[in-house]
């Protein structure tokens, strides 16, 4: 018998966990303790006795009202360490930017994830039922919130900005032409995707918002339509919109160029 | 049915949208439903959007601090268990340690059954009992401010009411245990 979540839904439901995730868990509870330990630190997400993080986070909030004995200290940082590993490192993958704001955030993350576990010890903490709906979404939240402290933090500003107006310089908008980042030819490599998203971290924030929503496909305006804009979602007129994204197709351009 | 929330949380909005849990995750429809946390949302969709890289080197050494305290953050955050080091000593076991202790099985008897005033107990012979019992002066003091156990066998004989079970000095202890008093002076010492 495996305990619900009790996390109630915006309509009004309990929230429930995959059904892969509770038959996983079934099947995991008949193992010895030891076994499980043994299963849990399996780190390759193909091999077949791979234990996802939802069932390893289930049994630790299980052990919740349990002596802290060596099997429940294994688990816990079992799973801590693949908090860790999921974060990124101080070193930054472009190899270019802000490994400081990345053990920052990577810190934080971290931090708020063990006091979320900490606060579930004595009392259930209905957040942590995300996590076991589906743990690595709900820690790229988490990595939200504190990137989002980080950077304001930092202030972050490059010299692909003037320095008095915040815009992109006027050599970077010209040489970015008509540079489009989601037509061009290298768009279905995964190289370059993985270096797009990471340029658009770069971007400030409301060009970044625009981006993204062009990324996913939302058309520019109008702003009074029925369907969600950019502009209407971001409540400003398109003729700001269309500015903001070619100073952020500038920005692109020249942080994928290496121009910075 | 549960009443839904008419005004989710920031924090709820987020963390649905995140997760995809029942109502899916359609970013045009949470931007229809909650505009206000708009520039959040789309923050959000970009970051889900991302493969999650898994680091697969060896942890830093302070990666592993990071955990090892972490561990001792979320033991701590835990209901606090008072342990009893008297609580498991069989018998010949508190035979043995009223010898080592040299005092009457009684006084032992008394501290198992929590009825030794603990500010009365001289330090140096907390001490020894810690020592005795593998155990620390911190934890044996938690110990003897649990409440006073009634043991059966000898209530039943005792004249006393059980009202009358209340903690007492230490040194009273030792008088109702007929240790000498020459031997008293040596166990009340405030020094070693």
């Amino acid at each position: 018998m495996i305990n619900p979540l009790k996390k109630i839904s915006r309509d009004g439901k309990l929230y429930t966990r995959r059904p892969t995730i509770e038959s996983k868990i079934i099947e995991l509870a008949s193992l010895s303790h030891e076994d499980l330990v043994i299963r849990c630190a399996i780190r390759q997400k193909d091999d077949p006795a791979y234990v996802p993080s939802e069932c390893l986070l289930y049994f630790i909030r299980e052990s919740r009202g349990n002596r802290p004995d060596t099997y429940f200290e294994k688990l816990y940082k079992l799973l801590s360490e693949r908090v860790l590993r999921c974060l990124p490192d101080s070193s930054s993958l472009s190899g270019k930017t802000t490994s400081l704001t990345k053990s920052t955030i990577r810190e934080k993350v971290f931090g708020h994830f063990v006091e979320l576990l900490a606060s579930d010890r004595n009392d259930y903490s209905d957040k942590l039922d995300y996590y076991e709906i589906n743990f690595e979404d709900a820690l790229k939240k988490l990595r939200l919130d504190a990137q989002n402290q980080a950077w304001r933090d930092e202030k972050r500003s490059t010299t692909l900005y003037d320095e008095e107006t915040g815009e992109p310089t006027v050599e970077v908008e010209n040489a970015a032409g008509s540079f489009d980042p989601f037509n061009t030819s290298e768009f279905s490599s995964d190289v370059y995707r993985f270096a797009l998203n990471e340029a658009i971290d770069t971007l400030p924030p409301f060009q970044k918002r625009i981006i993204v929503m062009l990324q996913q496909g939302f058309p520019i305006g109008p702003k009074d339509s029925n369907a969600i804009t950019i502009a209407k979602a971001l409540d400003k007129d398109e003729k700001t919109i269309r500015t903001h994204r070619n100073k952020a197709f500038a920005t692109l351009h020249a942080v994928l160029n290496g121009d910075n | 049915m549960i009443p839904v929330d008419p005004q989710p949380s920031r924090e709820d909005v987020l963390y649905t949208f995140a997760v995809g849990s029942n109502s899916g995750r359609d970013l045009e429809q949470y931007l229809r439903d909650y505009p206000q946390y708009a520039a959040e949302l789309i923050n959000l969709s970009h970051e889900l959007s991302r493969d999650v890289c898994e680091d697969e080197m060896p942890l830093s050494d302070k990666d592993l601090a990071l955990i090892d305290k972490a561990w001792l953050q979320h033991v701590a955050a835990g209901p606090q268990e008072i342990v009893d080091p008297f609580a498991s000593l069989s018998v010949a076991e508190q035979r043995e340690l009223a010898q080592c202790l040299d005092v009457p099985l009684q006084v032992i008897m008394a501290f198992r059954e929590h009825r030794v005033e603990p500010t009365s107990v001289p330090a140096p012979f907390l001490e020894r009992l810690a020592s005795a019992l593998n155990s620390t002066v911190e934890i044996l003091k938690n110990a003897f401010a649990l409440p006073p156990k009634l043991n059966l066998a000898r209530s039943y004989k005792a004249d006393a009411r059980p009202d009358d079970r209340a903690q007492v000095n230490f040194e009273q202890i030792l008088v109702e245990a007929d240790v000498p008093s020459d031997k008293r002076a040596l166990l009340m010492a405030d020094k070693n």
